[in-house]
């Protein structure tokens, strides 16, 4: 082990990562010390716990129990009801320990009146680590109230370009975890500084198709009209949707999860916009985040091949970045089908929405493969 | 649609919803950002970063991004690693503005060049008409602000309206003299309204006098006096012709009461109308007082009495009754001992008159020398009549003024309650005139005293006229020596030939001449007369030589007498005729002299200096004091008609004509007797000794005809012997 600070010896002395999973055998604080107790192994003085647990368990008692685990440790986390990364564990938590990280947890609760302010607030945690070389800035949020991008914006609005942005909103009933607390429609964040960089790569399989769809009323993420009718029937008509589906809430969540609309960021490049739901009264959509009224849309596909290229290319661009250094962990949030193959610890949650910011301003993905490098 | 129109459109809706330029020019840079895949963005405007996107907000490279925007172009630091190239586009607005933009990863394309300047243009135009909106919104916060300040002017004004309104009504009940409790009320009323609390006025000498808290304090410092807090109040001094007599106060309901500048000049100012009333109704009692008493002596005036005399009827009806009380020879007074003197008189004569009355009886001055008494339960006219000899006999003993004493007396005239008050009082207007004429204290009036009234106005009026008319004439009554029967002179006497009348007695109009005031100029116009008429006898007739030379008698009545001019008149008489003044008798009645003795000493005094002769006419009827007598410079007694009516009736007669002819012998005063009618009468007048007379038995008074007629016979020793030459003469002619 060298004293060279860039050393990944010198680094795992003073920064470290662990990594622990659990089954769920309907032991919450069984599986919560197996797998803090997994990923505190690895090092002393942890600064961070990050997990990740399937909706399926007692996420209330889990919170707890993990809390127990590792009393007095920074707590972050959500649920999903969608697998986990690594695949077959209920229960991923992530250790990020040293004194070369500093970390600032913060939860804003009710944070749906104004998700902007939320991700202000959010941010500011950054104040606390604010003397250490790079910044993350790791955002949890319920994915079903609010435009998520406005999260994203007021994030930003504080952290700049410098910091790297990465996270992922729940899907109901999901739940964000903070200190010990399972929580809903919350804003959890953690702010975490550390002597080496932090890399985030963001990439996706989809392709958008057919005619472009005119954006012509939208009220936040509340998709009114496309093409001046509703946005319902024209979705469900160029969708080729079965029948009924106007008719069935449940059914027609289930059927939009796989046809999510794009917007187009530049000439070539699409932005996925998740279709949560509709209001079948109403004969609107419910999306991710706003679409820009007056914009265009596209209905997106992908295939398989895209999907891996993707989580590949979000991979290799997250540790591209770490300028050199081997990352200690990765954070995988979104397309969790195909995972990278690297001999790199992760753990990850694919939630209704991915938060990564790799270039740009744009921070807000969805069905995207987010990839946070720790180095 | 091309990608940069999308954009573009997307990005002018978005701005669309924001409703503020800060908002706007927030929203804008992160959209420009978001539009353009950029790191960072920036708005700079009036020279400063207007707006910023992707820089921490403390790590903003302020003066790199003017710099920048100055050029159109430039490196600006980035965080999260080297600086990059930045891209300026302008606003083309008022405000300089600039939309720069930064992008780490690659430069901005042509196409997204052209999509930055429509972002600024749409920005511009955001801006633009936000700036428009927000001066409109200024304006309308301006003219907002403005209204709550109108309505709070207004509402200033409205409670200034309602206190000028109040006062202005309390003025106008001021200036209309309103019943003054009223007033009052209605200031008290208009401070409690208009101070937002119970308020009073207290009053020096009322049942809620000012003694304690506020209210005595104001009074006693003369001004006003606020307390403001648990139990606030405030009062103002009220004044009444400048003396503080009380004060105007309120108080307040509401704890921990203050009272404002504006309202202490209101309590203030309401008490200033207080005080202005108080005055006023002081100033205007006062005024009513004057006009309905009289200023010199403090009675009730004619409108006073009138008024009292008709709520006396109505009241009492027939139990009324008015004296019409008329001083005597007040003219003459007044003309000789000057006007402070006639005042004081009328001054002395109001009051010795209200010592006559009863408590209920009313006094009155009606003008002039004119008083009135208004005498309420009169059960009969005896009591008046009770009141009226209590008047006159207060009346008997001089008055003193400025050490004079002086003599007045009064005619009153009784009128019991028929009819209205201005009947009444004629009425007893006239019964005076009855008293006056019949030389009575009083008279009663009767019904027929009207017509005699008129009849006395009518010959009033026709003897102003008379002596222009030349329907008056002087006639000459013979004066006779006894011993010789000789004529001594004559006695000039007034006649009036009316032309419907007929020849009017002097006994009916010589008081009227009196009374109105015409028997100086009547007096005067037959001194002159005579004087010339027997100037012009002795140029034409002159004396028989040995004889001594006749005179001529002028009578002059009390108020002749009393002129100050009467010795100027009389020279003047004398001098115009050439008559010389030992010629000319002035005659004067003894109760004349009787009046006002000092004074008319003096007077005959100076009469006596002019070298006429003085004589005391109807001797013997009045109430001479013998030690007067003895100083009056008199030259010449004429013995009464009654006296020589009795000189042949009886011893005691006699007795009474030759001790008046014995006087006048003894005081050296030569004796006329009068209205000699019998021969008898005459041989007993002769055997007395008595020196002249005259009367019918020698002649009636003669024309000047008549009388030339009988001076060219001659008039001589003998031609009365028979005593009946001159009343033969006087009928031939």
């Amino acid at each position: 082990m060298g004293t060279d600070p860039r050393s990944s010896a010198a680094v795992v002395r003073t920064r470290w990562a662990g990594f622990g999973q659990a089954t769920d055998h309907g032991d919450p604080a069984a599986a919560a010390r197996d797998a803090v107790g997994q990923a505190l192994q690895h090092g002393d003085d942890p600064a961070l716990l990050i997990a990740f647990a399937t909706a399926a368990q007692a996420l209330p008692a889990l919170a707890a129990a993990l809390q127990d685990a590792a009393p007095g440790v920074p707590l972050v986390g959500a649920s999903s009801t969608r697998p986990l990364a690594p695949p077959g564990a209920d229960l991923a938590v992530v250790a990020l320990g040293g004194p070369g990280f500093a970390v600032s947890t913060v939860a804003i609760e009710r944070a749906a009146a104004d998700l902007r302010a939320a991700g202000i607030e959010a941010a500011a945690a950054l104040g606390d680590v604010a003397d250490r070389d790079h910044h993350a800035l790791l955002l949890v949020a319920d994915g079903c109230v609010g435009d998520q991008h406005e999260l994203v914006r007021g994030a930003y609005s504080i952290a700049g370009a410098g910091v790297s942005l990465i996270g992922a909103t729940t899907r109901v009933p999901g739940v964000q975890l903070h200190a010990g607390d399972a929580l809903t429609g919350a804003v959890v964040a953690a702010a975490i500084g550390s002597d080496a960089p932090f890399g985030v790569g963001v990439a996706h399989g989809w392709q958008a198709i057919g005619q472009a769809l005119h954006v012509t009323r939208t009220a936040g993420a509340d998709l009114l009209t496309l093409d001046g009718r509703p946005a319902l029937d024209v979705y469900l008509e160029r969708t080729s949707a079965p029948e009924g589906l106007d008719q069935d809430a449940a059914g027609f969540a289930r059927f939009a999860d796989g046809h999510p609309l794009g917007v187009r960021l530049r000439a070539e490049e699409h932005h996925v916009r998740l279709v949560l739901g509709a209001d079948l009264s109403r004969r609107s959509l419910r999306t991710s985040a706003e679409l820009p009224q007056g914009g265009q849309a596209w209905l997106m596909v992908r295939d398989g091949q895209a999907v891996t290229r993707a989580a590949l290319e979000a991979t290799d661009a997250a540790i591209a970045r770490l300028d050199g250094r081997a990352p200690l962990a990765l954070l995988v949030f979104g397309e969790l089908q195909t995972l990278a193959d690297v001999d790199v610890p992760l753990a990850g949650l694919s939630g209704a929405g991915e938060i990564a910011r790799a270039r740009g301003a744009n921070g807000f993905h969805n069905d995207t493969h987010a990839v946070l490098a720790i180095a | 649609m091309s990608w940069e129109t999308e954009r573009l459109t997307e990005f002018v809706v978005a701005l669309s919803r924001f409703g503020t330029a800060e908002l706007v020019a927030e929203r804008g840079v992160e959209r420009t950002a978001e539009a353009l895949d950029a790191e960072v963005a920036a708005l700079v405007r009036d020279g400063r970063v207007a707006a910023s996107y992707g820089w921490p907000r403390i790590e903003v490279p302020e003066p790199a991004l003017l710099a920048v925007a100055a050029a159109g172009e430039g490196d600006v630091p980035v965080p999260g690693g080297p600086p990059c190239r930045a891209l300026a586009v302008a606003l083309d607005d008022a405000r300089d503005g600039v939309l720069l933009v930064a992008r780490r990863h690659e430069p901005l394309q042509d196409a997204e060049v052209t999509l930055l300047r429509g972002l600024a243009r749409g920005l511009a135009q955001s801006l633009q008409l936000l700036d428009v909106v927000e001066n409109e919104r200024a304006l309308r916060v301006r003219s907002e602000q403005q209204a709550l300040e109108n309505t709070r002017l207004l509402k200033d004004l409205r409670e200034r309206q309602r206190l000028l309104e109040a006062l202005g009504s309390i003025q106008r009940a001021i200036s209309h003299r309103a019943p003054l409790e009223g007033t009052l009320d209605a200031i008290v009323a208009t401070a409690a309204e208009l101070l937002h609390g119970p308020a009073a006025l207290q009053l020096i000498g009322s049942d809620t006098p000012p003694d304690a808290g506020v209210w005595a304090r104001a009074v006693a410092d003369s001004r006003l006096h606020v307390v403001e807090g648990a139990e606030a109040a405030m009062a103002a001094p009220v004044h009444e012709q400048g003396d503080v007599i009380g004060a105007l106060g309120v108080r307040s309901r509401a704890p921990q009461r203050t009272y404002s500048r504006a309202e202490q000049e209101i309590l203030i100012a309401l008490a200033e109308n207080a005080s202005l009333a108080l005055t006023d109704a002081k100033t205007v009692g006062a005024m009513v007082h004057q006009a309905l008493h009289d200023t010199l002596t403090g009675l009730p005036n004619r409108a006073l009495f009138v008024d009292r005399l008709a709520h006396a009827l109505n009241r009492r009806g027939a139990e009324v009754a008015v004296l019409f009380i008329d001083l005597d020879r007040f003219k003459a007074i007044n003309d000789t001992l000057g006007h402070a003197a006639g005042d004081a008189l009328l001054v002395a004569v109001a009051q010795r008159i209200g010592r006559c009355l009863r408590g209920a009886d009313t006094a009155a001055r009606l003008g002039g020398d004119e008083f009135a008494v208004l005498l309420e339960d009169v059960q009969d006219v005896g009591d008046a009549v009770a009141v009226a000899e209590r008047i006159a006999r207060s009346f008997r003993s001089a008055f003193t003024l400025d050490g004079h004493e002086v003599f007045c007396g009064c005619s009153i005239g009784i009128a019991r309650g028929y009819g209205g008050g201005e009947e009444l009082l004629r009425n007893a207007d006239v019964a005076m005139y009855r008293a006056k004429a019949q030389g009575h204290d009083w008279a009663v009036f009767e019904p027929s005293m009207r017509a005699e009234v008129m009849e006395r106005l009518e010959l009033e009026a026709d003897l102003r006229k008379a002596e222009e008319r030349g329907e008056l004439e002087v006639h000459y009554q013979p004066l006779v020596a006894l011993a010789d029967g000789s004529l001594a002179g004559f006695e000039a006497l007034i006649r009036w030939r009316h032309p419907r009348r007929g020849i009017v007695a002097p006994s009916a109009f010589i008081p009227v001449a009196e009374e109105s005031g015409l028997i100086h100029a009547l007096g005067r116009w037959v001194l002159n007369t005579a004087c010339s008429q027997a100037a012009h006898w002795d140029r034409v007739c002159p004396t028989p030589a040995g004889r001594a030379p006749r005179w001529i008698t002028v009578n002059l009545s009390g108020l002749e007498l009393e002129r100050p001019d009467l010795v100027d008149q009389v020279a003047a008489a004398l001098d115009a005729s050439g008559l010389a003044a030992e010629r000319l008798v002035l005659e004067i009645t003894e109760t004349v002299l009787m009046h006002d003795t000092e004074a008319t000493i003096e007077r005959l005094a100076t009469l006596k200096e002019l070298g006429v002769r003085l004589a005391v006419d109807d001797f013997g009827t009045g109430y001479s004091s013998l030690r007067y007598l003895s100083r009056f410079p008199i030259d010449l007694l004429k013995m009464a008609k009654p006296f020589v009516d009795g000189v042949d009736q009886g011893e005691q007669g006699a007795a009474l004509a030759r001790t008046i002819i014995d006087l006048g012998a003894s005081l050296d005063l030569a004796i006329i007797a009068e209205g000699i009618e019998l021969g008898a009468q005459l041989s007993r007048l002769r055997s007395m000794a008595c020196e002249y007379g005259q009367g019918y038995l020698f002649a009636r008074p003669l024309t000047v005809r008549q009388i030339e007629a009988l001076l060219a016979q001659g008039g001589g020793l003998g031609g009365f012997q028979s005593g009946g030459a001159l009343y033969a003469a006087g009928r031939a002619s």
